[in-house]
């Protein structure tokens, strides 16, 4: 008992911040709707920020507290609250994929703007020992961190118990139209508890960074304790997130003084969170969660179809370029390959997200999965290629089924969390164990085909394997949309209940398409070790799947189910390769934002000709004005101020 | 199944609670086939809640809900729907994306497909074929045919609601729960509806459970009224008994114009 209290110790001042983190979370969710799934990033903006004031431009500490929490904290909630009300009447889907887009956008401009590398972060609070607790020694930084903790969560309380913005932030949770009704301004009130709850997670966000390491994807990964504390506090209470956040430091804490010696079971003390996560989703009844905002309706898909010409013309001409492509293209062809094996995998995640309306933040697992599993029937069990490749497909689809069951009682956000949280799972524990990728830094390997007159050895003839692929996973996605599983499907998208309603077992559909999805996930996975030669886990992390989400999201916002995947494919893998200035930072950054955009304008939250229409006055304004500074003639002021409000109109 | 030819639905003892407030108290109503029984009552009654309950969208705090002479109260929304039983909902659940044949055709389809893993993915011939007759049959009888290939994002509201009906219609179910069908449709729609439903009833001899606020259409169409207050059974009788009611009246207290133009109808129509 006395070796566990030094994790104790630890647990609970991490824990504190944790619950700190979920305070924030749960406030924002519960005034707007809308879940931040940025929380981290967020947080992760502020430890940087910190770091540059203080480290890199010697300022006294407090001042650069100051200022990374009082002043970018609020500001960042101002935008946050700009953002969250565009998005209020989007679908939840577009919802959680224009926050993620926000987490890709701040992570990768961290990363663009820092570099990946992990930097010491400097304790600037007092390491000396406070006091002890059975001989443990308890540091003056930790004392603080509990007491920042505490101290805001009784200071939220207060808040919300006392003062006038704090009742009606109360009320706007229990029925934002009535609290119009009474003249308080709802939106005054969203914009109160967006600048707390970002304050909250900037703040989080320096306290833990000495812990940590400065690095954005560990900062940006807080967000993760925070959804677990949020859990705890079934989404609602206050008091219970924070408890929850608590709770699981300790618990996390404790449990890597029992695991992290043991091999495979290391990363758990990780996932703590997500395991509590989880469980809470799994065991608490739908309807004790509270619905955030949005409408419960899947992907958009418009009825319209191109023209017949263009219908069968369009893949004529692609195929023809695509068999020309080892010609044309010269030592790039691994490139062209690679992009070709990531079509399959936008195809299948387009098949979950785009036609039936599902989310999942756990896409790149599935292709772990394949490309470990490959490995092992082709190298350890000695299957032929093609049956291996078949074998893999059905192993990861069996691993869809798994992820079938949370879909299955959740839907909108609630999934979106659950996947993130199979993911991070995958990612941090199974990918390590024997079974997968094993504890070996440089991941497992596997060969290309050696098929009659096609040789391992040529690149030009794998091309053409994986070509060969691609086009019967796009046949058999076509055909299958065109089935009566694809109405079904398309028909889930739009309205669950009006299927279960009329007689269709929706669960079976569920699990139906996660394997699906899985399976050519899985299948591209294994077509993807094959081609690279060797994999490790960190190719399929759990980020990647937000980055695939992210490519897939913009892409989708100009084109049909097969040409999404093709152009995510381009963006993802061909763009980079021609222009040397994008990296996985900067990609990050453009999907993040793009994707951010595209959800805006996807639901009409934002309509492009109005918002072009807008900045052009803007424009004319602004030119107007600095005529006017220029010429200081009066009466031409007026005339051009008047000829700005003419073109506004 | 046991239970007489013409048992229908038939709500024993339905209670519905939300945390403590009781929306629907120990309610007991039987909507027979082949007749079209109406449910009114207030806003905040507790119609939509029963509904709910009978459909197995909600879980019932306790009471039974017997289908067609068998009790289906722990049996799921789908496995209900198989056995026979259609809704449409105030609030219309359509497939707004896809058109209208599309969505007509649906149900039939999800009726087929039910759980069957393999069904879900291909029809035989022979269900196709079903379901395209079910889906011309049901077009035609809503008088939807020549909007067959529109999407049904792009329709008004009166025609949506035809859809919904199309598509319980041509889904072949014994028993009907219509929730407010009429909202949102215009005189001519509204009586258009009326003659619709007396036909499935009259011609198809299946049992039509009717929540609606249109007085004028419940007055004429219904054979028989339950009516609902505060989650309780008020009153149940004909339509000429409830319009009587000095009870119902009551309970419509500041709704009286609702009342009025139920008079004014039955003057009206004779």
């Amino acid at each position: 008992m006395r070796e566990l209290v030094p994790f104790v110790v630890i647990g609970l001042a991490s824990g504190s911040l944790y619950g700190l983190a979920g305070l924030g979370l749960a406030l924002t969710y519960r005034t707007s709707g809308i879940f931040n799934f940025a929380h981290g990033a967020i947080a992760a903006a502020a430890a940087y920020l910190f770091f540059t004031l203080h480290v890199s431009m010697h300022w006294w500490w407090p001042a650069a507290a100051v200022v990374s929490v009082g002043v970018f904290g609020p500001l960042a909630g101002l935008v946050m609250e700009r953002l969250a009300r565009s998005l209020v009447a989007a679908r939840t889907a577009t919802i959680i994929v224009a926050t993620v887009g926000l987490l890709l956008f701040i992570q990768g401009f961290l990363y663009w703007h820092y570099g990946s590398a992990q930097r010491s972060f400097p304790e600037f609070l007092p390491t000396a020992a406070a006091f002890r607790i059975t001989g443990v020694t308890v540091t003056w930084a930790q004392v603080i961190n509990v007491t920042v903790g505490v101290g805001s969560f009784l200071g939220l309380y207060v808040f919300l118990r006392r003062t006038r913005v704090g009742v009606a932030m109360r009320a706007v949770v229990a029925a934002p139209d009535l609290l119009a009704l009474t003249g308080a301004r709802p939106a005054r009130v969203r914009i109160a508890s967006w600048i707390v709850g970002c304050t909250f997670a900037s703040l989080t966000g320096i306290l833990i960074a000495p812990t940590l390491t400065l690095n954005a994807a560990l900062l940006s990964a807080l967000v993760v304790q925070a959804f677990g504390a949020v859990a705890i506090g079934l989404f609602t209470s206050l008091p219970l997130t924070y408890l929850g956040g608590v709770v699981i430091g300790v618990v996390a804490s404790v449990a890597t003084k029992y695991l992290s010696a043991r091999h495979g079971l290391s990363g758990i003390p990780g996932v703590v969170p997500f395991l509590v996560l989880i469980t809470m989703m799994m065991v608490t009844p739908g309807r004790k969660l509270p619905r955030g905002a949005g409408r419960f309706e899947g992907a958009r898909e418009s009825g319209r179809r191109p023209p017949r010409p263009v219908l069968i013309g369009a893949p004529l001409v692609a195929g023809a370029f695509l068999l020309a492509v080892p010609h044309l293209v010269g030592t790039r062809l691994p490139v062209y390959s690679t992009a070709l094996i990531f079509v399959i995998i936008f195809l299948s995640l387009s098949l979950l997200t785009r036609v039936s309306g599902q989310i999942s933040l756990a896409h790149a697992a599935f292709a772990g999965v394949g490309a470990a599993t490959f490995s092992h029937f082709t190298l350890d069990s000695g299957y032929p290629w093609l049956v291996g490749l078949v074998a893999t497909g059905v192993v990861t689809g069996l691993v869809g089924v798994i992820l079938a069951l949370p879909a299955i009682r959740l839907s909108g956000l609630y999934l979106a969390l659950a996947t993130y949280g199979f993911g991070l799972l995958m990612e941090t524990v199974v990918f390590q164990s024997w079974l997968l990728f094993g504890s070996q830094v440089n991941g497992v390997s596997a060969r290309r085909p050696e098929l009659g007159p096609i040789h391992a050895g040529s690149a030009t003839d794998y091309y053409y394997v994986i070509l060969a692929v691609v086009s019967a996973t796009c046949v058999a996605l076509v055909l299958l949309r065109r089935a009566r599983l694809g109405r079904f499907l398309r028909g889930m998208a739009d309205s669950p209940t009006a299927l279960i309603t009329t007689g269709l077992g929706l669960s079976i559909t569920r699990v139906i398409v996660f394997a699906a999805s899985a399976f050519f996930a899985g299948v591209a996975g294994a077509l993807f070790i094959s081609q690279v030669g060797q994999v490790s886990p960190v190719t399929f992390t759990s980020y990647s799947s937000l980055l695939y989400l992210g490519a897939l999201t913009v892409a989708g916002a100009f084109s049909g189910f097969v040409t999404s995947a093709f152009l995510a494919a381009g963006l993802l893998v061909v763009f980079p390769a021609y222009l040397s200035g994008v990296t996985v930072e900067v990609q990050s950054m453009l999907f993040g934002g793009t994707a951010v955009l595209a959800a805006l304008v996807s639901d009409g939250a934002v309509d492009w000709k109005t918002l072009a229409a807008r900045l052009g006055a803007r424009l004319d304004r602004a030119i107007a004005r600095t005529d006017v500074r220029r010429r200081r003639s009066p009466v031409a002021a007026r005339n051009v101020a008047a000829a700005a409000a003419g073109a506004e109109r | 199944m046991t239970g007489a030819t013409d048992a229908g639905l038939d709500v024993v003892d339905l209670t519905v609670r939300y945390g403590g407030q009781v929306a629907v108290d120990r309610l007991g109503l039987s909507a027979p086939l082949g007749r079209l029984t109406g449910l009114i009552g207030p806003n905040g009654a507790g119609k939509t809640s029963t509904f709910n309950a009978c459909s197995g969208l909600l879980r019932p705090s306790s009471g039974r809900i017997v289908l067609l002479g068998e009790d289906v109260t722990r049996k799921g929304a789908a496995a209900r729907a198989r056995r026979g039983l259609g809704r449409t909902f105030q609030r219309m659940e359509l497939f707004t994306s896809m058109t209208v044949a599309e969505n007509v055709a649906l149900a039939r389809e999800a009726r087929q497909a039910g759980s069957n893993p393999l069904r879900q993915q291909v029809a035989t011939p022979r269900q196709w074929a079903a379901v395209q007759a079910a889906t011309a049959e049901a077009l035609e009888v809503c008088g939807i045919t020549g909007l067959a290939d529109r999407v049904v994002g792009a329709l008004s509201t009166g025609q949506r609601r035809l859809v919904e009906l199309a598509r319980v219609y041509a889904g072949d179910f014994r028993m009907l729960l219509l929730d407010e069908p009429s909202s949102g449709l215009d005189k001519a729609e509204s009586e258009r509806f009326g003659t619709i439903l007396r036909t499935l009833v009259s011609d198809r001899g299946i049992g039509i459970l009717l929540v609606e606020h249109d007085m004028e259409l419940v007055m004429t169409v219904c054979d028989e009224l339950y009516v609902l207050d505060f989650g309780a059974l008020i009153f149940h009788g004909t339509p000429a008994e409830t319009k009587a009611s000095p009870v119902v009246r009551a309970a419509y207290l500041g709704s009286e114009a609702v009342m009025e133009a139920a008079g004014l109808a039955e003057r009206g129509v004779g």
